[in-house]
């Protein structure tokens, strides 16, 4: 739509005020009424370690303990499953990828039950997202394998070789489930870990999806001008210096890493990975040089904005954070599919 | 030193031999065609001269190099290809795509220099795209689409370019100015190997043509003839390769099919019955 430089810089811009504005009010807004002076204190005291004057320690402990975690979580997690999206959508050079209907969602859970399952977890804190990384990896290269043949993916294939991945990922889960149902403390956990979402989520997880998606994020940008070349097809790629095949299984690893990350910390949570590439790829065009930086700031806005959504207007309810985004981005997927079939037809 | 050549190649496709026995040798400044029926093999042998898949036996070396050895990016320094399928799902424009010519010289975040800009705006002009070049390329005509596509690998600046059936889909003037523009690249010293389906077009363009199919003995295809037009299109290639029967006609040091007629004979019609089920199978 934009294509030329001033809008793009404008849209990216408004994208990062969005991110600022949006975790400013991540940390003012939650159930608790703490007074926006004692928010400001709490910070100052927990940035350059000034003694603060009479505030009470529940105050800062829900301040540092439980708000800012969970934002930091959710502008990651939602960055991360933006980041993959658009990488995998470039990758299959089809606009319908996506981590969660790829499969490649239920397969870092799946991994991830397994760590659970058996006792992994309990070993030690990066137990679950490593397995969810072997999940997802697993996942991903099977369903590339099944639906692109010479570097062509049909939309047929792709989709229902993620359906059916998705199908077994989910039976394979369920099973794990039911199997452990004798042992009701692994049970427990499995069952609280499939709710996913923020609730509860502490700087642990953060120091699990930090780094991973910063990192993946920086390695993203040095593939940049190759997923724009992918995005021609294999022959093009490799007609103007592109090792296709080494390209293709670094930006796998790296992507599969971030899903891994995200959806240990907080489970499948769809559509994100689905839509926001490509809101974006409307308003900005398809070089991944612009492309990159606005999922990562989008990918965090729209997770976060579901969730201060929920809080604000739900907090009663108790709303899993995928309801939100499944509502808006199935209709989405939906309407991408209409489109698609009459540019096929 | 040869830019492209190659050494006993032979490839296999599931098990199934396709091609064996490939010898070639390719110089400086020629117009190669290379033609064969459907299915005989011409986008495999562009795909093996490339290294775009690789041989069960043989060698190609580029510049004297076995291909396989040399990294994808110094590959398209010395090589450039125009693949046959033009499918843009995401929309570029017409600039940005020829920009990617330059790719193999650019670091991953180096930005064009003027002198790059001054490639790409020359490989546009030369091709007669400049007045697109903000057009987004999936709005373009299929000649169009074709032209920016040569124009990507123009900017390249690789001393051999290599295209599949590049004139297919274009109207017979798209087809007479894209032969000519190869043509003179080929004048001013690149060598240019092209698969084409149109024998007239081939014979009155290249200076040389590799014909390929089958030999008598099995299904394996391999080099027939290899020569200039006038050797390679004889009356025999014609009724043996693609089972038709023509006058061929001498003009001016070109020579031209004229009449052209299927062959009704039994082994051919055989020949030809074969060849119309594998592609109803496809």
């Amino acid at each position: 739509m934009f294509s030329n430089l001033r809008s793009i810089q404008l849209v990216l811009m408004l994208l990062m005020v969005l991110f600022i504005g949006l975790t400013i009010l991540g940390v003012l807004q939650g159930p608790a009424d703490i007074t926006l002076t004692n928010i400001w204190a709490i910070l100052k005291q927990a940035l350059f370690s000034t003694s603060a004057a009479n505030i009470p320690n529940w105050q800062s402990s829900i301040i540092l303990d439980v708000r800012l975690p969970r934002v930091i979580i959710a502008l990651f997690a939602g960055a991360s499953l933006a980041l993959c999206g658009l990488v995998m959508q470039g990758m299959f050079r089809n606009p319908l990828a996506s981590p969660s209907v790829l499969g490649v969602s239920s397969g870092a859970s799946l991994g991830a039950v397994i760590a659970i399952y058996l006792g992994a977890s309990l070993v030690s804190a990066w137990a679950i997202p490593l397995f969810a990384f072997i999940g997802a990896g697993i996942s991903l290269s099977i369903v590339y394998r099944v639906a692109s043949n010479r570097g062509q993916t049909s939309v047929a294939t792709l989709l229902l070789s993620g359906v059916a991945m998705s199908a077994l990922n989910v039976a394979a889960t369920s099973l794990l489930l039911a199997l452990s149902l004798s042992n009701w403390d692994v049970a427990r956990m499995i069952i609280y870990w499939t709710m996913g979402g923020l609730d509860g989520r502490t700087w642990d997880h953060v120091l699990i999806i930090l780094p991973i998606v910063l990192s993946g994020f920086v390695l993203l940008l040095f593939y940049s001008k190759q997923l724009d070349l992918l995005l021609l097809g294999e022959q093009h790629a490799l007609s103007v210096g592109v090792d296709v095949r080494r390209t293709r299984r670094n930006l796998l690893i790296i992507s599969t890493a971030m899903v891994g990350a995200s959806v240990s910390v907080v489970g499948g949570i769809g559509f994100i990975g689905l839509v926001v590439p490509h809101i974006m790829r409307l308003l900005l065009g398809p070089s991944h040089r612009y492309l990159l930086a606005a999922c990562l700031f989008a990918g965090a806005i729209t997770l976060l904005g579901a969730d201060l959504f929920l809080n604000s207007f739900f907090s009663e309810q108790a709303i899993p954070l995928g309801v939100v985004t499944a509502a808006l981005g199935a209709p989405f997927f939906l309407f991408l599919l209409i489109k698609q079939r009459f540019v096929l037809s | 030193m040869s830019p492209l050549s190659c050494f006993n190649l032979a490839f296999s496709y599931n098990k199934k031999p396709l091609l064996a026995d490939i010898n070639l040798d390719f110089k400086s400044g020629q117009f190669v065609g290379l033609i064969g029926a459907n299915g005989a093999g011409k986008s495999t042998l562009l795909q093996l001269l490339l290294g775009l898949i690789k041989q069960q036996s043989g060698s190609v070396a580029l510049n004297g190099l076995e291909i396989h050895a040399q990294k994808r990016r110094d590959i398209a320094k010395q090589l450039a290809f125009v693949p046959q399928s033009i499918e843009l799902p995401y929309a570029f424009t017409v600039q940005a795509l020829v920009a990617m010519g330059r790719n193999p010289y650019l670091g991953p975040f180096e930005l064009e220099t003027a002198k790059d800009k001054k490639i790409i705006e020359q490989a546009m002009l030369k091709t007669d795209i400049a007045h697109l070049k903000e057009r987004m390329v999936n709005t373009l005509s299929g000649g169009e689409k074709q032209r920016v596509i040569i124009a990507r690998a123009l900017a390249q600046q690789a001393p051999t370019i290599l295209l599949d059936e590049p004139i297919a889909s274009l109207d017979i003037c798209h087809q007479i100015e894209t032969l000519q523009l190869i043509q003179s690249l080929s004048k001013s010293g690149k060598l240019a190997l092209t698969a084409l389906h149109d024998l007239n077009l081939a014979a009155s363009y290249c200076d040389r043509l590799i014909l390929i199919g089958q030999t008598h003995a099995g299904s394996v295809k391999t080099i027939i003839a290899d020569g200039s037009p006038e050797q390679v299109l004889t009356r025999e290639n014609l009724a043996n390769c693609f089972s038709i029967e023509a006058d061929i006609i001498k003009t001016n040091d070109k020579i031209s099919l004229a009449n052209i007629k299927p062959i009704k004979a039994n082994s051919q019609q055989q020949n030809c019955e074969t060849h119309s089920t594998t592609t109803t199978a496809y």
